[in-house]
């Protein structure tokens, strides 16, 4: 560390002044009054001599003389020259520079940078477009927006988490985080989402933690998408990182500002289910029978469509006050913000509220200061779902359709249940679920110094901390409580994130050519956790939901603790804004590594180049700015904590008896840093005088020396060995075109589009490990990991299909004794074996938005969509086993208990010379045989759920209307702003089942593809009014 | 501004370099213990409750085979199996007790060491009779050997099984540890630390080791009538672990408390109860009403027929409950019992001595009926109906293993004698295939498939496993 400050004091002991006349003046926008502040205020030729301007535009220079020329520049305007003379006093009006790409984005460390400048990609989505969609979760505004990032929603549980993955799945580990590091204002914050039970199941939605921001106290997000992007972060944004900014104060006169929005939520895509066979077996008909395998349902007998009764019309309300204003010394923003949701199953809300509170002083014109506060308090309530059978989806689609759901209370209270295997949904959704409430606190603390015209000192401290109480009530009068005979759950879970961050930056024009920006920082942060859960079984009486009421419990603690401190340095220099090197280097220091591993150090390198700018093409009136980019970056990262070694943990007691036993993992006790390499090659093009701009970009990133949990042999005493090893390399391509249709003084027409095509690939495999299966659903359908093969990849088994190009059967069914063959059994192939069938992963996604303003009228609409990919509908084989589902076409309830010739061709010769014949043998498509979800051909791909999960959507939709302001100028109000948006209004997909988008296994798994359990996603549609005065 | 800057590099490097060494240290989890705060008393009882899972496990999967209960399909792809066993035995019991031998050894504390080897050879005897081959020799050496290969059942019988059974008894017989903590055992779920107990079930493990590998030895049997007859005195010393109200049986809840029971008593006990079956005709066992409970009203208990899908048939009306014996809350796992002894004598003295095989015949069906609770007066009557009764002429093999098999309700013993007589119908009358049968061409299924945990984690699997493969023992 000692190394950095040394570097640092020569770095400040090299530059030196030696000014001798005294210049003062003022520098103003164009023609205007205004004052510019920031401005660099050069003498050319001197380029160690520079001040900036203050908050008015003033400037105090000491030049060499008469004949010294001062040089003005400022992000978005022309750079002006004025030759000294006689003049002390100088006044300056900077014009505007329509050619500059103006926009200015924040990367790493809230460091706000003009895009021209980046050497990597970097793309920004700000607040409008986050709040014009009324998502509560601020991570689904982001969806098909931004190229390169995949966003799912765990589906329509108020409070759902969604999850976010950026560049791809980077990792072996099917239950590793994969979430990018979120950066609030500096200080990162948790997106953890703790699942129940852990990665790999998500029983009750839990949410992701960044969900706890108010969507509307977000200024902007930045997504910073590789290596070389987020390099200065350090290990916790080796999966990219999301910086967001948010609202600050603004200095003038006080504002406020209220925005109201009510919302309309239905489910909108529900599997079809067959209505023409009630309860039965065998086609007869037996009331307790839970299979819809009876009689047809006699004319004129009710019949109930499961959706329509599981499901209502949930409700969003939310209503956000803020404030804002202040002087130029010091400013304010405050904000209150409550969100009340109503689900489309019966027990399910969530509500929350916010504070926020913002300030900054300028004590001086070198002392900056600022600070937030940010308090959290939400309350949900979820009724159990997931992926097992248990759930109330899974029960609604077994239930027959001759049985009428709502009717399910007996006069005494207890449940009527037609049969014993399944639990009335409703009845469920009331007996079985979590409710949970967190209480959130997000402070930060800031200050700049300004040493000198050039150096700065940039320190920033936060904390996060929140507080989580769930309690899983499973009531003795539900079917899972068979062996608990009532259960409950009480955790608590707290989270604490302390962050310092230090920042020394100093920027100078070395010369007329060249400016250099070098900054050194240091980073502490200190990660607590604590999870305490007390559990246990045996109601004691029937309707009391407390651990209390328990026959037997007992408590866990499992605390963690996880320190990371990081010095980084970072050298950004430039020539003649022309060209740009970034050079970064940073080294962390983990608690979580073996001591002999836990330093260690990363470099990245970029560079950008703005050939227009050579080719002077800057006027063309076609082809008016090019910049191509090219960089290598690397990002270690550590383990978990506590993963080293082996350890005894304590069992619950039995017969008053407690034991230990050793775990069941063991790490490696030699540990090194896992590390993702980079490369990254973009180029951003603008034509017609930026009215069309186009950004793509080729991304290359190898995850290396993974830490992963390998699955070993059983017989090894452990099921998990953590080591290092294997490599994953994802591929991707990322194209953003922002155009300009049309832009006149009342209408504009602006159109966004982003394109990802990601490729990942499995390099190596830890030795000795062939294959990493993740088979919850085996033996239907499997996802393995395996050298040459990608991150997704499905395994099952096909229908058996002729494989003979000279045949004139080929491609046709292969029929043994009437039915279809799979998986080539007919050959001998055996069953155990699987055949690769698909990727969860899709060919390419994207998304893109119109934005229409007419007067005081706008409209926006956002598709997005993805082609490729597979899913599998864990639900639709419960259907089946139930016999309630039905084919897309209505083919099998039709053919039902009929005698079918399948389509298909018969080997009459030997397996090694087959010869085909048409197939004759009538089969009749029983129940026991035809739908029942262990018969052999019911497991093939064909017919067990997996289907192509290509989506068109229409993401969003918002109209919006302004009240003219001249209507406003006797009203106290500034704005008045009524709306009304739509989500999830139309989508078009080849996938049969619910929205094939929303992953069972929640937010920060690794698993996607397979869906179908969740609470379902709605069709929101919201009436929003906003008033400023 | 050299001041300012001073200042900083102090805050700068004080914040860095006077926390760096305690914030990083911080690497030991706070919830765990290491290795060394592990003592021989606390590893214990996790051990046999572990023993214990790995009983029920390979009864609750493998019950339909001896045909105790039916319902669910029998296939090759039926997700659930006997691969649910590999993580209780070689996870949870093996390492356990390997860890109280090797630290009881290093103590001289062979009281715990025997009991722990005891328990090792049933596991190791259970998991040979259901996969045949399996790790032992290369097992549990963690990162030292992560692909272990199996042993050959005959190595696991003929070396191991046995090596670990005369260890026991060794064991079990030296002098008490000098360590006063260690002389008496503590926190034993199973017998209090009553190391004369642990002999007798050292040797009851024993008596079922010479019946099974008498099918190789025919020496053997003799050796088994011996051992058995030097094991438990009465079912009151049965080896065997009872579960607690807050802790129940995990039968109570798999099928005693379910509301949904994936199996239905089958067609084949009830019959034999009911007398309807193959023997004991016009006889019916008071044990019927304590093993299983009458869901309607109709007189006639008529069992789940092997193959059939529960709910298929609707005129099964016997359940297992929370009143029924084996599936109540408080249940024991039964690992080996008094009764199971002397249904060995009976067996293994049938052709040489059968006035005690007929003796230990009665000793066993009496003890059966006792442990379960049947008043001594329906035993009486019982025992002295003619069909049950017999004398030593009369009595068959049939006799023999068709009591041993009402005994033996739900223990995965069971399963290990039909494939010792290879589903033979003269020993097993009236036992029929199941109707229903997704493996081809309807056979008996002769062992477990592989693991379906091993495939792809270990590179050193045996190759050529089918269900229907005869295992070493049986050829």
């Amino acid at each position: 560390m000692m190394k950095y400050l040394f570097v640092l004091c020569m770095l400040i002991g090299g530059f030196h002044s030696y000014a001798q006349s005294r210049i003062t003046g003022r520098v103003t926008s164009g023609n205007s009054k205004e004052g510019l502040a920031g401005v660099t205020v050069l003498e050319k030729g001197n380029p160690t001599n520079g001040v900036s301007t203050g908050v008015d535009g003033d400037f105090t220079i000491s030049v060499a003389g008469p004949n010294s020329v001062l040089v003005f520049s400022f992000i978005g305007y022309i750079t002006r020259e004025v030759t000294v003379g006689n003049q002390q006093n100088i006044n300056v009006g900077l014009n505007e520079d329509a050619r500059a790409l103006e926009e200015v984005v924040v990367t790493a460390f809230g460091v706000e940078q003009e895009r021209k400048s980046l050497s990597y990609a970097v793309q920004q989505v700000d607040s409008k477009l986050i709040q014009e969609t009324n998502q509560p979760n601020a991570l689904n505004a982001l969806r098909g927006r931004v190229a390169g990032v995949s966003i799912q929603s765990a589906g329509g549980a108020p409070g759902a988490g969604a999850t976010i993955v950026i560049r791809g799945i980077n990792s072996l580990n099917p239950s590793a985080n994969n979430q990018p590091l979120f950066v609030v204002d500096g200080i990162p914050i948790s997106n953890e989402t703790n699942l129940t039970g852990g990665r790999g199941g998500d029983t009750f939605s839990n949410t992701n933690r960044f969900a706890d921001i108010n969507p509307d106290d977000i200024a902007s997000i930045s997504v910073l998408k590789g290596p070389a992007a987020s390099a200065l972060y350090g290990l916790r944004a080796s999966n990219g990182a999301v910086i967001i900014t948010t609202k600050s104060g603004q200095a003038g006169k006080t504002t406020f500002n209220f925005r109201t929005s009510a919302s309309i939520d239905e489910v909108y895509r529900t599997p079809p289910m067959q209505d023409r066979y009630g309860r039965g077996s065998n086609g007869v008909y037996i009331p307790t029978e839970y299979r819809a395998d009876g009689p047809p349902i006699p004319a004129g007998e009710p019949v109930y469509d499961q959706w329509d009764q599981v499901f209502n019309t949930g409700h969003q309300f939310q209503n956000n006050f803020s404030f804002s204003g202040g002087t130029e010394q010091a400013t304010f923003y405050g904000s209150v913000g409550r969100l009340d949701q109503t689900g489309v199953v019966p027990n399910s809300e969530f509500d929350r509220t916010t504070v926020k509170i913002v300030g900054s002083l300028k004590t001086s014109e070198r002392l900056k200061i600022d600070g937030s506060a940010n308090f959290i308090n939400s309350n949900g309530t979820n009724p159990r779902s997931g992926t097992g059978g248990s759930g109330v989806i899974s029960y609604a689609s077994r239930y027959a359709p001759d049985v009428n759901m709502l009717n399910y209370l007996n006069p005494d209270g207890t449940q009527i249940r037609y049969a014993t295997q399944l639990d009335n949904p409703l009845f469920f959704a009331e007996n079985a679920y979590q409710d949970e409430s967190l209480n959130r606190i997000i402070g930060n603390m800031g200050l700049n110094y300004k040493l000198s015209d050039w150096l700065s000192v940039d320190y920033r401290a936060g904390i996060d901390y929140y507080s989580n109480q769930r309690r899983i009530v499973t009531r003795p009068t539900v079917l899972i409580a068979a062996t608990s005979r009532g259960s409950i759950s009480e955790q608590t879970l707290t989270y604490q994130e302390i962050n310092s961050n230090l920042l020394i930056t100093g920027e100078r024009q070395l010369n007329e050519n060249f400016g250099l920006t070098v900054s050194l920082g240091n980073q502490v942060t200190m990660i607590n956790s604590t999870d305490v859960t007390g559990s246990g079984t045996n109601f004691i009486l029937p309707d009391f939901n407390s651990v209390n009421n328990l026959g037997q419990y007992t408590v866990r603690s499992f605390p963690t603790e996880r320190n990371i401190i990081g010095a980084f340095g970072d050298a950004k220099l430039n020539y003649k804004e022309t060209v740009f090197l970034n050079v970064t280097g940073r080294n962390d220091w983990s608690s979580t590594l073996p001591v002999k591993n836990r330093s260690f150090f990363y470099p990245s390198v970029s560079l950008a180049y703005i050939f227009s700018e050579t080719l002077g093409l800057s006027q063309n009136r076609f082809f008016n700015y090019g910049k191509v980019r090219a960089s290598y970056a690397e990002v270690g990262k550590d383990a978990a904590p506590y993963l080293l070694g082996n350890y005894y943990s304590t069992q619950a007691p039995f017969l008053g008896v407690a034991g230990i036993r050793r775990s069941e993992t063991i790490g490696s006790e030699s540990l090194r840093p896992e590390r993702t390499k980079g490369y990254e090659f973009g180029v951003e093009l603008a034509f017609l005088g930026n009215r069309l701009k186009v950004d793509a970009n080729y991304a290359i990133q190898n995850s290396v020396d993974q830490i992963v949990p390998i699955p070993t042999s059983r017989a090894t005493g452990f099921t998990t060995y953590v080591t290092n090893a294997g490599e994953i390399q994802n591929r991707v391509l990322e194209l953003v075109l922002d155009a300009s249709l049309v832009k006149t003084n009342d209408f504009s027409w602006n159109s966004i589009f982003n394109f990802t095509r990601l490729r990942g690939e499995v390099l190596s495999m830890p030795e000795g490990v062939d294959v990493i299966t993740f088979q919850p659903e085996s033996p239907w359908v499997k996802q393995r990991i395996q050298t040459g093969g990608r991150p997704g990849d499905w395994y099952g088994w096909a229908l058996s299909r002729v494989e003979d190009p000279g045949n004139t059967a080929n491609g046709r069914l292969v029929i043994v004794n009437g039915y279809p063959d799979v998986n080539n059994n007919w050959r001998g192939a055996a069953l155990a074996e699987d055949s690769y069938i698909g990727n969860a992963f899709p060919d390419f996604e994207g998304g893109w938005n119109n934005s229409f303003n007419y007067k005081n009228f706008s409209f926006s609409f956002l598709f997005n969509f993805r082609k490729g990919g597979y899913a599998f509908d864990i639900n639709r084989r419960m259907r089946y086993g139930s016999a309630g589902g039905e084919a897309p076409t209505g083919a099998e309830t039709e053919l039902r208990n009929r005698l079918v010739v399948f389509d298909g061709v018969v080997n009459t010769g030997t397996v090694e010379s087959p010869v085909w014949v048409e197939n004759t043998t009538p089969v009749v498509l029983d129940v026991q045989n035809f739908y029942s979800q262990s018969f052999r051909y019911r497991l093939a791909k064909e017919f067990n759920g997996f289907q192509e999960a290509s989506v068109l959507r229409l993401q969003n939709v918002n109209i919006s209307y302004s009240l003219p302001k001249t209507w406003l100028a006797k009203t106290p109000f500034s704005n008045v702003t009524a709306s009304v948006t739509g989500n999830n209004l139309w989508m078009t997909s080849p996938f049969v089942g619910f929205d094939p988008e929303q992953s069972a296994y929640g937010p920060g798994s690794n698993v996607f593809g397979y869906v179908g359990t969740n609470i379902p996603a709605t069709r929101s549609v919201y009436f929003g009014l906003n008033v400023t005065f | 501004m050299k001041k300012i800057l001073y200042s900083t590099a102090i805050t700068f490097s004080a914040l860095f370099m006077g926390s760096c060494g305690d914030l990083l240290d911080v690497n030991n989890d706070p919830s765990r213990v290491g290795g060394d705060a592990a003592t021989l008393s606390t590893l214990l009882p996790s051990a046999e409750r572990f023993t214990s899972t790995t009983q029920y496990g390979s009864a609750q999967y493998g019950a339909q085979y001896p045909q105790y209960l039916a319902g669910q399909t029998i296939g090759q792809f039926s997700p659930y199996g006997f691969d649910q066993l590999w993580q209780p035995f070689y996870t949870d019991a093996f390492p356990s007790l390997q860890d109280i031998i090797n630290r009881a050894e290093e103590a001289g504390a062979y009281n715990y060491s025997g009991i722990a080897k005891t328990l090792l050879a049933l596991n190791l005897m259970t998991v040979a009779d259901i996969y045949g081959d399996a790790p032992y020799s290369q097992a549990n050496q963690g990162t030292a050997n992560l692909y272990p290969c199996y042993d050959k059942m005959e190595d696991l019988y003929r070396v191991h099984i046995i090596n670990l059974l005369d260890e026991a008894l060794a064991d079990l017989a030296k002098p008490l540890p000098t360590v006063p903590s260690l002389r008496a055992v503590q926190n034993d779920l199973i017998y209090g630390g009553d190391l004369a107990k642990w002999t007798k079930a050292a040797k009851a493990i024993r008596a079922r080791y010479f019946l099974h590998l008498s099918e190789k030895d025919p020496a053997a049997l003799a050796t088994a009538a011996q051992e058995a007859a030097a094991s438990f005195g009465s079912f009151s010393e049965d080896l065997q672990l009872v579960y607690e109200q807050q802790n129940p049986n995990p039968w109570f809840g798999f099928l005693g408390n379910a509301t949904n029971k994936p199996m239905q008593p089958s067609s084949y006990i009830v019959d034999l109860m009911s007398g309807r079956g193959g023997r004991f005709q016009g006889v019916s066992d008071p044990r019927l009403p304590v093993y299983m409970t009458r869901t309607s009203a109709t007189q006639t208990d008529v069992g789940l027929t092997p193959g059939r899908i529960v709910g298929d048939q609707t005129n099964v009306n016997v359940n297992m409950t929370p009143t029924s014996w084996h599936t109540r809350a408080v249940a024991p796992i039964q690992f080996i019992t008094y009764a199971e002894m002397q249904f060995i004598i009976a067996e293994a003295l049938f052709n040489t001595n059968r006035a005690e095989s007929h003796a230990a015949y009665r000793r066993g069906i009496e003890a059966s009926m006792t442990k379960v609770g049947v008043p001594v007066a329906e035993i009486s009557a019982y025992m002295n109906n003619p069909a049950v009764a017999l004398t030593p002429a009369t009595l068959t093999l049939q006799d023999i293993m068709l009591q041993k098999y009402l005994a033996l309700f739900l223990q995965i013993e069971t399963w290990t004698d039909m494939r010792r007589y290879q589903y033979d119908q003269n020993v097993y009358p009236r036992l029929e295939k199941p109707v229903i049968n997704q493996l081809p061409g309807n056979p008996w299924v002769q062992r477990s498939n592989l693991a379906d945990e091993e495939p792809g984690v270990n590179t050193c699997l045996p190759t050529g496993v089918t269900q229907t493969s005869v295992l070493w023992l049986f050829q």
